[in-house]
């Protein structure tokens, strides 16, 4: 302690003290400055990425609903394009013409797995050209299980590297933003 | 090592026409900037003088010199005044840490510093609003995706930056193709893209004023359908 205030000391009394103590601190400044700087960066690209998830896992739903709706006009065709329709028949909602049991049936189909995987991926590339989508980056959940009867989901998750402003300073794992989002679609009218 | 010497600077005329014989405590020096001669009229004790330069070098020293006499140093920039009973021990060539010199070094970095922080606190500012005209553009996105209503988006935006100019772009494409749409022709499962622009300036001293636009894009499908469900558009 003596020996640290004696250096601080005999350093103070010196001439170009100022300047010298500004150029050791300025360094730590800029630093500090350019990890804000990152973090809004990083903040900023956050909540674009998180969007850009949300809505992918929305499109991805859509081959869902329309191979569902398909099955529902069938559905309809089958038993109402009769003589004597039921009472049911005067709905306007398709999913009163397809059962909880039919639709989770459909969605567990390889086809519409890969429909909705490829609906995601292309939704990703074509709205965010900057983003690097490698198979490891992107996981798709679907359907997601427990989700009850009347609901089948999807969840998408997505891993984005960000290059560092400051080297290697930081963990590479700190600079990785990753988001997550899950859509469903309702199977009751 | 030589004991760093207590000085006070004469800045002010009364204080420099009193001289050292004004100064209470004993163990403080006078430093007199700007001047080439000095008298010890009135001085009842020997006095010490070091005649400086501008960095504090002392280039001539008078020791023991007594009451009612006048010295002078042509090439001289200042000269401090010390009673020789102090007897600081300094010699020709020494350096004198004057008055000062910490204060022309601080306005050489401050400026430097104000700058840097200027600089910073501007950009963060800039990142703020980008982050606000992101979060605007995902927003009017958003409605735009569950109402299929153009002037619902304008709405959103209009309503969130009522004066501040901005410049707004919707560009509609048809689902699973690159064939570009319009507005009327928009149907359930097509791609919007909104893109926003707002004007930004920098305000960051001795730079001049850099004009650029910030921009912020999103993009959503249409999720509404006009006439059957699931989501109907408003």
């Amino acid at each position: 302690m003596r020996l640290k205030l004696f250096f601080w000391y005999w350093l103070s009394d010196q001439q170009g003290f100022v300047v010298a103590f500004t150029a050791l601190v300025l360094p730590v400044i800029l630093m500090l400055g350019v990890l804000v700087l990152q973090s809004g960066q990083l903040y900023i690209r956050q909540a674009q990425l998180q969007f850009s998830v949300r809505q992918a896992a929305n499109s991805g739903l859509i081959p869902l609903a329309q191979a569902l709706k398909a099955q529902a006009e069938a559905n309809y065709q089958n038993s109402c394009e009769v003589e004597f329709p039921p009472d049911e028949c005067d709905s306007s909602s398709w999913q009163d013409f397809l059962s909880s049991t039919e639709a989770h049936a459909m969605a567990a189909q390889a086809n519409i797995y890969e429909a909705v995987e490829s609906e995601v991926t292309q939704f990703l590339e074509t709205t965010d050209p900057k983003l690097f989508l490698a198979a490891e980056n992107l996981t798709l959940v679907f359907p997601v299980p427990n989700q009850g009867d009347h609901r089948i989901s999807a969840r998408v998750l997505l891993k984005e590297r960000q290059i560092s402003w400051l080297g290697n300073i930081l963990r590479p794992e700190d600079y990785s933003i990753e988001v997550e989002a899950l859509s469903y679609l309702n199977l009751e009218s | 090592m030589i004991r760093p010497l207590k000085i006070t600077t004469a800045t002010r005329f009364w204080q420099r026409l009193c001289g050292i014989k004004k100064v209470a405590d004993i163990e403080t020096a006078l430093y007199f900037p700007r001047c080439k001669a000095v008298h010890t009229f009135g001085v009842k004790k020997a006095l010490d003088l070091f005649w400086v330069s501008r960095s504090g070098l002392i280039i001539q020293q008078n020791f023991k010199v007594p009451a009612n006499k006048i010295k002078a140093c042509s090439k001289a920039y200042g000269v401090v005044e010390v009673f020789s009973q102090l007897n600081p021990k300094l010699k020709l060539g020494d350096k004198i840490k004057l008055p000062g010199q910490a204060l022309v070094e601080s306005a050489l970095v401050l400026p430097v510093l104000f700058l840097l922080l200027f600089g910073f606190l501007e950009l963060s500012l800039m990142l703020q609003s980008q982050q606000r005209l992101t979060h605007q553009a995902h927003l009017a996105t958003q409605i735009l995706s569950l109402t299929n209503n153009d002037e619902k988006l304008a709405g959103s935006l209009l309503s969130a930056y009522q004066e501040d100019e901005i410049q707004i772009s919707i560009t509609s494409l048809k689902s699973g193709s690159d064939l570009e749409i319009t507005s009327a022709e928009r149907r359930y499962s097509d791609l919007v893209q909104v893109s926003i622009g707002q004007p930004y300036t920098l305000n960051i001293p001795f730079f001049n004023r850099p004009n650029f636009d910030l921009t912020a894009q999103a993009s959503a499908r249409i999720l509404c359908q006009n006439l059957t469900t699931p989501f109907q558009c408003d």
